[in-house]
């Protein structure tokens, strides 16, 4: 689903041109986070430690398609957008459970198909929550 | 040249090119299961280091109207200086260290000694230049928006100063780059949002009051009968900084063999083409532990845009098996002495100061539509967005 306008769209969920789509991350967006080093969620500079918010499955695997984040913003984003159900976050169908994990660093990984997404894989995990 | 159009590259097949990317995956994991205590001990040894010769420095300097004192003052607090801003905190910015949950030495954390605010440089450095490495309408760091340093950039009479642009860039380079998130085109077009405008300046001018008081005041203040001596040794050892940096890194990107790119499927490409991209983009120097110690291992500027993120101090063991890749799929690998390379650096500023036509080695003829040079309105414009400013200035 992509709409063009929307209130409180995590930074990552919207393109440079205004365009939101809060059931995918953008890749442009995701770069950028990963490299600026801004959160995915504010768009600020990010804190330590650094936080990553996803479907339980991404934590046991230890890779999430959602940007780092602010430990606080992760939170807020989990209580406002986690009960709307599908199509937030990233996620175009809702996680039976929310994982919430926090690292001290982090690696982009890049994908190694043309189309597919990059993924973060955090490096030094501090605490994993599951919601 | 477009990407796909590079002679360096398209001899390689999807396969060995996936390959290539298989070989660097497996030199990343191994580097990432290894790291620990040795590297820990190693960055927080340069630390301690520096900061010592930075004390060092500033105390001798109490007695800079001595000339010894001034100049071995000036010495230490310019070493402590070149090593602050390239080995430590260009290195942990890019978020190298940020694995040992330090809450000092953090990408997050750290503010350097520099008139550059970190924020704007993890966006103008670590994104934008980073992830569009070359390439020409995208990475700022082709000329600084300044210098014209490739035969795909239109001339204009004003490139004809660039043999004065590029001596005074190097000797303000600090300021050169404190001012490089900007987008002085937007400004000069009128186009950039004043609101963002005001906050980028805001936060550029806090960063250089801290710095200036620091260096021009306060330790001037402190050496008392010394105060001009001591102002005069700061601001050498600050344009000692800026040459060494602007030196190091003109020869990461501009000696000869070093690739730029025009306009391609950035976003989509592999990541195993990102790899090459970086390679092909990218010139090392040759030169002993120190050298590359106080160019902030940038000697190694291939691997370090192969693995911006990766310790520094592996980069020397990781060349080995880089160069060996390039060997094998025969992919240039450039290097050579540093004074080669910057030779090479500077003879492109002199001769790219001149209209394409009055220099001799005009590539020989090719498709038009393969490599022609886009015409301006055809090209992107510079990378521009700033983190949550270019959201904020635009809702």
């Amino acid at each position: 689903m992509t709409v063009t306008t929307g209130p409180d769209v995590p930074f990552a969920c919207q393109d440079d041109d205004g365009a939101v789509s809060p059931s995918a991350v953008l890749k442009r967006r995701a770069i950028r986070c990963a490299l600026s080093r801004v959160c995915g969620v504010c768009g600020e500079t990010l804190t330590r430690p650094i936080a990553f918010l996803g479907p339980e499955d991404e934590a046991l695997d230890g890779l999430f398609t959602f940007p780092p984040t602010h430990p606080a913003c992760a939170r807020q984003a989990l209580e406002r957008f986690a009960p709307l159900g599908d199509g937030v976050l990233g996620q175009r169908v809702a996680p039976r459970r929310w994982a919430l994990l926090t690292t001290a660093g982090f690696d982009l990984v890049r994908p190694t198909r043309r189309g597919d997404a990059v993924l973060f894989r955090p490096n030094s995990v501090l605490e994993t929550t599951i919601v | 040249m477009a990407f796909s159009d590079v002679r360096e590259y398209t001899h390689l097949t999807d396969e060995e090119i996936e390959a290539i990317g298989r070989e660097l995956d497996e030199i990343r994991a191994e580097v990432e299961a290894s790291r620990g205590q040795a590297d820990r001990d190693y960055v927080t040894r340069i630390i301690t280091l520096q900061r010592r010769l930075a004390a060092a420095g500033r105390i001798t300097l109490f007695a800079s109207m001595f000339p010894p004192a001034w100049l071995l003052g000036t010495a230490m607090l310019g070493s402590a200086k070149i090593l602050e801003n390239m080995e430590i905190g260009h290195n942990t910015m890019h978020g190298q260290w940020d694995w040992m949950n330090d809450p000092e030495i953090h990408s997050s954390n750290w503010e350097w000694d520099t008139t550059q605010p970190a924020e704007q440089w993890k966006h103008s450095h670590n994104y934008i230049h980073h992830q569009f490495t070359n390439v020409l309408g995208h990475d700022n760091d082709v000329g600084y928006g300044i210098l014209r340093m490739s035969r795909d950039q239109k001339w204009t009479p004003y490139n004809l100063g660039q043999p004065v642009y590029n001596a005074l860039l190097a000797l303000f380079f600090e300021w050169g780059v404190a001012l490089h998130d900007l987008d002085i085109e937007a400004i000069r077009r009128r186009t950039k949002d004043p609101k963002l405008l005001r906050k980028q300046l805001k936060q550029i001018g806090d960063k250089v009051g801290k710095q200036a008081f620091k260096d021009y005041l306060m330790y001037p203040v402190l050496s008392g009968p010394s105060f001009f001596h001591t102002l005069s040794a700061n601001v050498t050892a600050n344009l000692v900084r800026n040459v060494w940096s602007y030196m190091i890194i003109f020869c990461g990107h501009f000696p000869d063999g070093a690739v730029h790119f025009t306009e391609e499927e950035l976003e989509d490409e592999t990541r195993a083409e990102w790899y090459l991209r970086q390679m092909l983009g990218s010139a090392n120097f040759e030169g002993g532990t120190f050298l590359h110690l106080m160019s902030g291992q940038l000697g190694y500027q291939i691997e370090h845009h192969l693995f911006p993120d990766l310790p520094s101090n592996r980069y020397a063991d990781i060349a080995v098996k880089v160069k060996d890749i390039c060997r094998r799929y025969d992919i240039p690998y450039t290097t050579g002495p540093l004074h080669r390379q910057y030779g090479q650096t500077l003879r492109t500023i002199m001769k790219l100061s001149l209209p394409n036509r009055r220099t001799g080695d005009n590539p020989a003829p090719v498709s038009p539509r393969e490599t022609r040079r886009l015409r301006d309105e055809e090209r992107p414009t510079r990378r521009s967005e700033l983190g949550k400013w270019s959201g904020a200035a635009s809702a």
